[in-house]
């Protein structure tokens, strides 16, 4: 087999996200798993129960090991934060290893002339303007693991923006990638933009926080505490609003019909009766954070997202989507600009953008991308927004297409940041 | 006077007193749970410990006496891997050759004490140390541990290779759901183009196509891969200098 067949049949694509980790070969769709992970505190018999022999456990199983909520908010390690894995946050490498390491194993192929993976793995933008050790950390992972089980040939690591775009099949436009943990606004013309690159340091986890606020202020404050069961409850109720003032407006009159079901869960039922329109607020703040609306949240103990950088200047956390969307579009030449938001347009990617217009609705409320377009309309400023077809796997489709096509004998270039890490 | 379990527990006690033995408790021997039970009497001579089991049980036969001895000795044989003496305390009456089934007692190491209705203990048979009882418990132990441990590794991997096939079925069933999709495409685009015969899309990019043709429309690909002009333009990456 010539090695670029090679490559197409044992591409592998990996998508490191703050929530959920998406992970496997060549496809439509990616395997998903929760990028969080216990180190266990000395060797039990457990280990051996299980057939771990690292003392981390990662994956479904992670689930066997949490008892109470303390005990579980005490010893679960989410290794990712705003979309970045601090450099000397040894725990948190850790369970990057040994989630890529479970990932790869899973899709061990007996085939005989299968000699690893051809690897791309998609981790912030921020990486590339800031975090520069991510990368080294992540090859030295794979170098690892491979020389462990020899299921890496090569990896190579791709901005999440640039594999959207790739994924999307747009040459140019500006990608705007939200998950649980950061929002990366990103214009791509062949290459990511490096300048234009402008990361925000929120994300579903924002959604989540004013949910739990809500939750509590409902009397539901242990359930408040459960990220998981939140973030569920999150996806259930959140509305995008077209016009946050109006649509509470109508939602408090016309209470019954924003209801919606009750969200069950095995002893829990929650429904929001006449409350129903905070679920308007739930949707805005990915959008609107700095809304007055929000500020008795902040002062009541709901952490604000924290500032970014961008080009020397503080960008506050609670920046709105479309004022950070033009910051960013401005640093590109005016000619770019114009083939970037009439052609390519922008496009909504990431699970944070997920977010469903039920029947019934929809005079108040939006998808995420009629909700970019409108609010960028309000700056004067006209442009095509699209939001992806499966916003949590975009990515991880990217990474395939990248591994498939970037030829196998161009080596990792520190320069331009692209080719094939090796070491067989 | 018959010999109850009670009275041939007090003249053994007695006797193994009078040799300045010191009783212990059964419960504060170290030896397995299930074994416990089939013990009536300890005693700690020095260093080694000494379990007695009595027989008090009445028989109507010597046959039916021979297999229930032979039976209890049975049982009780693995005690002796945990101390160093066993006992089985028999009143006088059964305490004969033929109803002592010597091999048994031979192997096992297990002796006899014959008690006499009048209060006197004879050794029949004096029980055999199968010597160093620590390190054969531990190791014995371990043993055990291990064929514990392998066996659970060995479901494991059984597990394994269950999930693997699971996963390995799953995904070939994505696989073929997907060339479904695929053929009901090309079936409608068929019928498209039997009463539309001009192919509108024009092809995104001339240059390299050529060599990229099977991966721009090969249909066993994903979706996100056909007609993705990021291919040619990823392939060029290394061959051009900036
Ligand atoms: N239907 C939905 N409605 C609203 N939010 C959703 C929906 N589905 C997923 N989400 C949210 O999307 C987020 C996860 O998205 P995604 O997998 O893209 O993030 P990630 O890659 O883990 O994080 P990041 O890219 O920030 O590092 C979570 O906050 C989740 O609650
Ligand atoms: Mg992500």
């Amino acid at each position: 087999m010539d090695i670029e067949a090679y490559k197409r049949k044992y591409a592998f694509g990996e998508d490191y996200g703050t929530s959920y980790y998406k992970f496997g070969p060549i496809a439509e769709k990616p395997d998903i798993m929760e990028n969080r992970g216990i180190i266990l505190e000395e060797k039990s018999v457990i280990y051996r129960i299980y057939g771990i022999e690292e003392d981390v456990v990662v994956g479904p199983e992670v689930r066997h090991f949490l008892g109470s909520r303390d005990e579980m908010i005490r010893n679960l390690i989410y290794p990712m934060k705003d979309g970045v894995v601090k450099k000397d946050n040894e725990n948190a490498w850790k369970i990057i290893y040994a989630i890529t390491k479970r990932g790869l194993e899973k899709y061990r192929l007996r085939d005989s002339k299968f000699d690893g993976f051809y690897v791309a793995a998609a981790i912030s933008s921020l990486a590339l303007v800031r975090e520069r050790h991510m990368y080294e950390r992540l090859f030295e992972i794979h170098k690892r693991i491979d020389e462990e089980t020899g299921l890496v040939k090569a990896v190579t690591i791709v901005p999440q923006p640039l594999a959207v775009a790739i994924a999307e099949k747009r040459i140019s436009c500006v990608v705007v990638e939200s998950g649980h943990g950061n929002t990366q606004i990103c214009p791509i013309s062949r290459y990511p933009i490096q300048e234009a690159i402008l990361a925000i340091n929120r994300g579903g986890a924002e959604a989540d926080a004013i949910t739990a606020e809500i939750l509590k202020d409902l009397g539901y404050g242990d359930v408040a505490r459960e990220e998981k069961v939140v973030r569920e409850i999150k996806e259930h109720f959140g509305l995008i609003p077209r016009d946050l003032e109006k649509s509470i407006e109508v939602a408090k009159r016309d209470w019954e019909r924003f209801r919606g079901k009750p969200f069950k869960k095995y002893l829990l039922e929650i429904d929001l009766g006449k409350n129903a329109w905070m679920r308007f607020l739930i949707g805005e703040i990915i959008f609107n954070p700095s809304h007055e609306i929000f500020e008795s949240y902040y002062k009541k103990g709901m952490p604000r997202p924290a500032p970014s950088e961008f080009k020397g200047d503080v960008i506050e956390g609670t920046i709105s989507l479309a004022d950070a969307i033009i910051k960013s579009i401005r640093e590109v030449s005016l000619e770019i600009q114009g083939l970037m938001l009439e052609e390519g347009g922008i496009i909504l990617s990431g699970g944070n953008f997920s977010w469903k217009v039920p029947p019934r609705t929809e005079d108040v409320a939006v998808d995420a991308a009629t909700k970019v377009k409108e609010e960028l309309l309000k700056h004067n400023i006209p442009a095509k927004v699209e939001l992806v077809q499966d916003p949590q796997y975009s990515v991880w489709k990217g990474c395939i297409v990248y591994a498939v096509a970037v030829p196998d004998d161009y080596e990792w270039n520190w320069n331009r940041m692209e080719g094939w890490y090796k070491w067989r | 006077m018959t010999l109850n379990k009670a009275k041939i527990l007090s003249i053994v006690k007695d006797f193994f007193a009078k040799k300045g033995l010191r009783p212990l408790l059964v419960e504060e021997l170290v030896i397995p749970k299930d074994l416990k039970p089939l013990i009536d009497a300890a005693f700690q001579d020095g260093k080694n410990i000494i379990v007695i089991h009595v027989i008090a049980d009445f028989f109507y036969s010597y046959v039916e006496a021979r297999n229930t001895l032979e039976k209890t000795l049975m049982k009780i044989a693995p005690i002796t891997a945990f101390v160093e003496k066993v006992y089985i305390a028999v009143p006088e009456l059964y305490a004969s050759e033929s109803i002592l089934n010597a091999r048994i007692l031979r192997e096992s190491g297990i002796g006899v004490l014959k008690v006499y209705e009048e209060g006197e203990v004879e050794e029949l048979i004096p029980a055999v140390s199968k010597g160093g009882f620590q390190p054969l418990n531990m190791q014995a132990i371990n043993e055990f541990l291990e064929r514990i441990k392998s066996e659970i590794g060995k479901l494991y991997s059984q597990q394994t290779s269950i999930l693997e096939n699971i996963n390995n079925l799953t995904a070939k069933i994505k696989d073929l759901e997907r060339r479904i999709v695929l053929l009901e495409e090309k079936v409608a685009s068929l019928s498209r183009t039997t009463v539309q015969p001009i192919l509108k899309e024009t092809p995104p990019q001339s240059i390299d196509l050529e060599s990229s043709r099977d991966l721009l429309e090969d249909a066993s690909l994903p979706s996100f891969m056909r007609n993705n002009p990021w291919i040619n333009e990823l392939r060029k990456r290394g061959r051009e200098r900036p």
